[in-house]
């Protein structure tokens, strides 16, 4: 009784492991980077971030100096600012949106999301 | 996502180093009045509970407030943890002290909720907390009283013992 209890166990469990193999979705990736200007968006950007296809992550920067301290290739001079980046499978970043419109950025970020094909 | 408030070391590190440190040595050089064990267990009792409530309200579903430089985990986050240990020993400390009895058990504990809501203020100030989600201070109030009177019910317990 007891080997037929671990044998089932054991079946279990390799059937477990091997169904979360066979998931065969391309996952895509984005990652967004956000420097607030006057409005506060925190709620509007994290009704966004996603760590399921698509994964979007999301770094918001309350501060502009912090912003450009930390990424000064990106010429940050102004806010709000908002970058989309669409990450490759080499981990690549490719620029797909910079703008100082948040409205536009948050509606790019919503054809991402619905977007899970 | 991550919200990043700020990424320097300055007030926020300042004030909950500074605290930690401070009340370790005053905890050091005062008069014991309890044993190793009890005062690690009243230490310990800040700790946890601060943990607990921050990472029942300060996370998803709720999500009401970020601690300290940016609303990811941090080490200096840990350390404000730890902070809440010298807190709850010196609530003992000073209730055992003074020895609370009776009605003035009510108004030790007002008064450490009203001190406790004090630091809460210096703390949104000096950005160890920010409320941008949209709490509000005197939620607080109530999660003070109830940690202080719990602790109170937990000292009386293993005085007993």
């Amino acid at each position: 009784m007891k080997k037929i209890l671990m044998l089932s166990l054991l079946v279990g469990y390799i059937f477990i492991l091997l169904s979360g193999c066979a998931q065969n979705t391309i996952q895509k990736h984005y990652y967004v980077l956000v420097v607030e200007g006057e409005e506060d968006l925190i709620k509007e950007f994290d009704k966004y971030a996603s760590v399921k296809n698509p994964v979007i992550e999301i770094d918001y920067y309350k501060n502009m100096k912090d912003a450009k301290k930390k990424f000064p290739s990106y010429s940050i001079e102004d806010s709000p600012v908002v970058f989309i980046f669409s990450i490759s499978k080499e981990k690549d970043k490719n620029l797909e949106l910079r703008t100082n419109d948040n409205d536009k950025s948050l509606r790019m970020l919503k054809s991402i999301k619905n977007d899970k094909s | 996502m991550t919200v990043i408030y700020e990424e320097s070391f300055n007030w926020n590190e300042l004030f909950v180093i500074g605290s930690l440190v401070l009340t370790v040595i005053v905890i050091w050089i005062t008069p014991k009045i309890f044993t190793i064990l009890e005062g690690i267990a009243y230490f310990i009792y800040g700790i946890v509970y601060g943990m607990f409530y921050d990472h029942t309200i300060s996370v998803k579903p709720w999500d009401f407030y970020d601690v300290n430089d940016t609303s990811a985990y941090q080490v200096i986050d840990f350390l404000s943890y730890v902070m809440y240990g010298g807190y709850s020993y010196f609530f003992l400390y000073f209730y055992e002290k003074i020895k609370i009895k009776g009605l003035w058990h009510m108004i030790y504990v007002l008064i450490w909720s009203c001190v406790s809501l004090l630091f809460e203020w210096i703390g949104v100030k000096v950005g160890v907390f920010h409320f941008d989600k949209g709490y509000k201070m005197y939620w607080s109030f109530p999660i003070y009283i109830i940690a202080q009177s719990m602790l109170i019910i937990f000292y009386q317990i293993t005085k007993r013992k």
